[in-house]
């Protein structure tokens, strides 16, 4: 790669980071024969928020689901031991394991009911965990020991014991979360929060995902809460209150939301505070908590992307972001005007990423949409033939985007039928990505702020066969079904005339890249069929003649094509069949020649009488139909 | 050169990077109808929003009656007598069509006396309007709709009035009354710039017509030159992909 | 039976008068912005507060004191708009105004305990004497009190006097257009970033007077914020955002249900119930019951 990319993206470890890790090491071990009693307790308490931040890290800075209920899942942690022990006599390493379980268990029932709402009503809702879980408690004293608390198993851990094994259930951790956010869930999790739309034309569901992520994130803080009792031997509510959920939000938003050092950097500067608080102005809760409240807001106002955000920045770590890459990118679009890659070339490595490929029948017929009492299609029928570019064309408003919706799963038809190579398509958007539907939009959906790569590789994702935990886990055939993903999304890069810029911020890419690197995406899902919605708007004709370079080298490889555009020559140039709408209806339907000198066609684009039957069509609705 | 209400000289406007203007000049002229034409994507409703402030200019200028609109807010260059007619509905649905007009007002000096006056016009003008004036927005077909959206710009009182495909998803009767509106509001002495992607009812209408593709201004000239011109079917349907 | 039963009901509507206000106030805020204001009990709570602290501490008429938190309110509600919610509603991510606002009333809360824990009784709450000289009366056995009669009064003032702000004046109307179109409305030359603060300071506003007007049944403490807010956010949700009605419905129904509980069952389910019912209505109408447009919550 030409570009200062950053390694990391690619799942390699960099030596900065191993040094990181032997000097932590070092601290780790040496730190009970350095500090006091006192703050043994204090970095204890430390290592035990970051198995908890960690978590909340992939829920709200991943996943973007804004959780204030996580005091409550560490609560839920530690009465399990406690309960555990008193009811069954169960021991530690048991009792926590049976804590997670539990965790686990109530993460997913809460989430199923509350992720379906709003953010602001999940926020709200989270934040009412607490009362509802110290209630429970409250209601089952005979269980639950009452205000008393239970009583967990005693340990015998010294200190310095119980330092070694906290800090080391914190760093194996932190370990599985860098694992699990390097994963194609953690891309999939980043999409989600991003664009659900874009996650769903991937395959992935929002909802599934999320939910995964806030089992997680419920499963880790029930682990804290499991093993702080072990520092005192008891376990009541009065350990686990609303600042404390507070707190660890806080930890994850100043750390910065969504990396990977955030969450040991916000909990470490979140336990020194309240330790010089107390320790040097004498303070109280209050005025801790007073000035958690000012860091937050003064956090997610000023300096949303965190400490370690801004120490990323102030290093010119973002390629994009200094001068200098600014004019680089310039230059290498000059460069593009120039000349592109070698048509015959870029072919050729197309078809090889896309073998084996059959290109798939699209069947749509009687599809009918309305917008309320508004007609928008009326018994639209449309058929792509296997390995066929099929070209949508019609003015502003005739139902083109609309229908591709219908096509996609993204809106849903009040009637008619589609059938992918004579398999009726139904269901959800990302059940019909999964069933080899692609796409791309009228506006690319891309992750801004990821690399052209990284984008790319959410494509080459979507083929994978490894599951989740094989990649967590960093088991062999996962890592070798990595390693191979990032050489495909290599291979596409070069395919697509991309490899220039495979490291720089996608948001920064001129338009006409970025409507490559979309389609590049869509293409690399390798699916039956592609559907393209007006790849041309807003490309200058250099780009428009590389866009049309790949469209023509994957139909050499027998992809089934169906493409809308604006760009009438470029479609009557590119397409073996058009279909055109005017007004929700189909009025013409042949091969280009046929198109170019319909007087129906010529009629609907230049105005005049039109060949549409019914006169007394309401309008169409606003822009931006797609139902998410 | 007539009294140029509107003059906009060598307009470059960028959406993130990427130019979607590259240079674009045009005028209007007082008391006539200048239509704007051209494919969609073309950058037509990037310049009506570039007029009203909505989008960032990065290069050049517009000027109302010689008084500079770059850089000026939305609300503020309303103030000044610019008004809109956005593409698609543009009105509020959940409220009456009285409330939608009272909101076309906003930009209207003069309090409550003058707003009252002004309803009085518009509903002298647009019956139907006046009939249905305590309905809710939302139940009106699309070309009635269409009908109050004009009418909320002109309680506005604008001395430049846009207009962003009027004749969008409309039937073609309902076109034709449109039009009439339009360019009764034209020989009444109104300036009005015209964004149309209809070819035949703008050339019908206007005055002066730009062709507009690729974000660059292409032809300009009377309706009389650009009507039947083989160059005009071309920018529509297989013309030049480079400009 | 019958008797506690209809004790219920009434308590119930008499309690949602509370919820209702502050629904409403929540409502007016989120209908141009798109933002609901995590502060906005804390709002309500400093309002009770301050009206008691002047009235009773420093001997201001009632009146006064009363007018004067209400301003004090608005100013704070003012500020939390420039502060937290403009900045960041240009941000990457849409959400970042509920962690914003939630500092804010992190901030609000802290600060008020802190100011009450100072002096001379170091509690967090602060007694509000009743308004009225009786303490309500009983009617066939079913007890009606006075100061929560007042509020559901109020309550509903508020609620017409938005809904003829709303539908009769050019800044209500205004308003509604920010909330119906927001890029529709600055293309029509309405300000949208002097309307949207117009939205929270009404907002503040209508905060301002619930504290007034629930002080002698909630009494002031410091850290009701958050409940406040929860509740208030409930019944907004189940009467069906962002609609007026609705704001009140959901705030006499959320009324209900915790009365009924409380009066038949064990209070301390309340919060887990209340919980549970706003997930249900929800789930089945996920517009609330005076249910309007596309997903709103």
């Amino acid at each position: 790669m030409t570009g200062p990319a950053s390694a990391p993206q690619k799942g390699a470890v960099r030596p900065g980071t191993l040094v990181v890790g032997v000097l932590a090491a070092a601290a780790v071990a040496v730190a009970p024969h350095v500090v006091s009693r006192f703050e043994l307790y204090t970095i204890t308490l430390g290592a035990l928020y970051v198995i908890a931040v960690v978590g909340l890290n992939i829920l709200v800075g991943h996943a973007g689901v804004i959780s204030l209920g996580t005091a409550a899942f560490a609560m839920v942690g530690g009465y399990s031991v406690g309960i555990a022990h008193a009811q069954w006599g169960v021991g530690y390493p048991l009792g926590s394991v049976f804590a997670v379980i539990v965790c686990t268990a109530v993460g997913v029932a809460t989430a199923l009911a509350a992720l379906r709402l709003g953010a602001f009503a999940i926020a709200v809702v989270t934040l009412a965990y607490l009362n509802v879980a110290t209630a429970i408690v409250t209601l089952t004293t005979s269980i639950t020991g009452g205000p008393e608390g239970l009583r967990v198993p005693r340990t015998g851990f010294s200190d310095a014991g119980l330092w070694y094994l906290i800090a080391g259930a914190a760093a194996v951790a932190w370990v599985l979360h860098f694992t699990t956010v390097r994963s194609p869930f953690g891309r999939a999790l980043n999409a989600s929060r991003l664009s659900p739309v874009l996650a769903s034309s991937l395959g992935v569901r929002p909802m599934g995902v999320k939910i995964a992520a806030f089992a997680i994130s419920a499963a880790l803080a029930g682990l804290a809460g499991a093993l702080y009792p072990m520092i005192n031997g008891r376990v009541n509510t009065s350990n686990f209150d609303v600042s404390l959920s507070i707190l660890l939000v806080l930890m994850v938003v100043l750390g910065g939301q969504a990396t990977m050092a955030g969450p040991v950097v916000g909990a470490a500067v979140l336990t020194a505070v309240p330790y010089v608080l107390t320790h040097v102005f004498k303070e109280n809760g209050n005025r801790t908590a007073l000035v958690y409240g000012i860091f937050l807001l003064s956090t997610v106002v000023l300096f949303p992307s965190g400490l370690v955000g801004m120490a990323t920045t102030l290093l010119h770590r973002h390629p994009s972001r200094s001068h200098r890459s600014a004019g680089r990118l310039g230059a290498i679009a000059e460069e593009a005007e120039r000349g592109a890659s070698d048509p015959i070339e870029q072919s050729a490595q197309i078809s090889a990423l896309l073998e084996p490929t059959q290109g798939a029948r699209l069947e749509a017929a009687g599809i009918s949409v309305s917008f309320g009492k508004v007609p928008v299609l009326e018994g639209v029928a449309l058929r792509v033939q296997p390995g066929e570019v099929h070209g949508l064309i019609g003015p502003n408003g005739s139902g083109k985007t609309t229908f591709l919706n219908c096509l996609s799963g993204f809106l849903r038809a009040q009637g008619g039928k589609v059938m992918l190579d004579g398999e009726s398509l139904a269901g959800t958007a990302a059940g019909r990505a999964r069933a080899g539907i692609a796409r791309t939009f009228q506006q690319p959906i891309l992750e801004a702020s990821a690399s052209a790569f990284a984008n790319l590789q959410t494509g080459v994702d979507a083929n994978r066969k490894s599951r989740a935990l094989a990649y967590v886990l960093r088991v062999p055939s996962a890592r070798r079904e990595a390693r191979l993903s990032v050489a495909t999304t290599d291979q596409w890069l070069r395919a697509v005339g991309l490899d220039d810029v495979a490291g720089y911020e996608a948001g920064h890419l001129p338009p006409g890249k970025q409507r490559l690197l979309e389609v590049g995406r869509a293409m690399a899902t390798r699916p039956k069929i592609l559907l393209l919605d007006e790849p041309a708007a807003g490309l200058t004709g250099q780009e428009i003649r590389q866009l049309e370079a790949v469209i023509r080298a994957a139909q050499a490889a027998g992809m089934s094509i169906l493409l809308i555009d604006h760009h009438v020559d470029f479609v009557l140039r590119l397409c073996d069949r058009i279909t055109v709408f005017a007004a929700g209806s189909v009025i013409a339907s042949g091969s280009p020649d046929e198109i170019r000198s319909d007087a129906a066609v010529i009629d609907a684009y230049l105005g005049g009488r039109r060949a549409a039957s019914n006169g007394g069509l309401p309008p169409q609705p606003a822009r931006g139909e797609i139902d998410g | 050169m007539a009294d140029e209400v509107l003059a906009v000289h060598g307009l470059r406007v960028g959406y993130g990077g990427a130019d979607v203007l590259h240079g674009v000049s045009v005028s209007l002229a007082r008391g006539e109808l200048t239509t704007i034409m051209g494919a969609n994507g073309a950058g037509k409703t990037t310049l009506l929003k570039s007029i009203m402030g909505l989008v960032r200019v990065s290069e050049g200028d517009i000027r109302l009656q010689g008084e500079s609109l770059v850089g000026k807010g939305s609300s503020e260059i309303a103030g000044l007598g610019v008004a809109l007619v956005p593409e698609g509905r543009g009105i509020f649905p959940s409220q009456s069509i009285e409330s939608n007009l009272c909101v076309g007002g906003w930009p209207l000096r003069g309090g409550r006396k003058v707003q009252r006056a002004m309803l009085t016009v518009v509903y002298d003008r647009f019956s139907t309007l006046y009939d249905r004036r305590t309905r809710k927005a939302g139940t009106l077909s699309g070309g009635e709709a269409r009908l109050l959206s004009i009418a909320m710009a002109l309680m506005a009182d604008p001395i430049v009035l846009l207009l962003d495909e009027p004749s969008l998803g409309l039937a073609p009767l309902v076109i034709e009354s449109v039009f009439g509106v339009i360019e009764a509001l034209r020989d009444e002495g109104r300036s009005v710039l015209l964004v149309e992607q209809n070819a035949e009812m703008a050339l019908r209408a206007a005055d002066a017509a730009h062709i507009v593709h690729l974000g660059r201004v292409t032809m300009s000239g009377k309706p009389s030159e650009l009507a039947g011109h083989p160059d005009v079917q071309a920018a529509y349907l297989g013309g030049r992909v480079d400009p | 039976m019958i008797v506690r039963m209809v004790n219920a009901l009434v308590v119930g509507v008499e309690q949602g008068g509370i919820y209702s206000l502050v629904a409403l106030g929540l409502v007016t805020v989120y209908s141009a912005t798109n933002v609901f204001n995590f502060a906005h009990g804390d709002l309500v709570m400093a309002s009770t507060v301050l009206t008691v602290v002047l009235w009773r501490s420093f001997g201001v008429p009632i009146v006064l004191a009363g007018a004067a938190s209400v301003v004090g309110v608005v100013v704070l509600g003012a500020l939390t708009e420039r502060i937290a919610v403009r900045p960041v509603l240009g941000h990457d991510t849409s959400t970042g105004w509920i962690l914003s606002t939630f500092g804010v009333s992190i901030i609000v809360s802290t600060s008020f305990t802190i100011a009450l824990t100072n002096g001379t009784s170091p509690s967090t709450q602060r007694f509000f004497p009743s308004y009225l000289p009786f303490h309500g009366w009983s009617l066939g056995g079913v007890l009606l009190d006075p100061n929560k009669l007042f509020v559901v009064v109020v309550a509903a003032i508020v609620a017409v006097l938005l809904v003829v702000f709303l539908r009769r004046t050019n800044y209500g109307r205004a308003l509604r257009a920010v909330a119906d179109d927001r890029e529709g409305a600055a293309m029509r030359g309405v300000p949208v970033a002097r309307i949207s603060l117009l939205s929270f300071v009404i907002g503040a506003a209508i905060a301002g007077v619930t504290g007034v007007v629930v002080g002698p049944v909630t009494q002031a403490d410091a850290g009701s914020g958050a409940a406040l807010v929860l509740k208030g956010f409930i019944a907004a949700a189940v009467g069906g955002i962002p609609s007026i009605e609705g704001a009140l419905v959901g705030g006499v129904v959320l009324g209900m249900i915790e009365s009924f509980i409380q009066q038949f069952t064990n209070g301390k389910l309340i919060d887990p119930i209340s919980l549970a019912a706003l997930l249900l209505v929800l789930s089945i109408r996920p517009n609330g019951l005076m249910g309007q447009r596309g997903r709103i919550v």
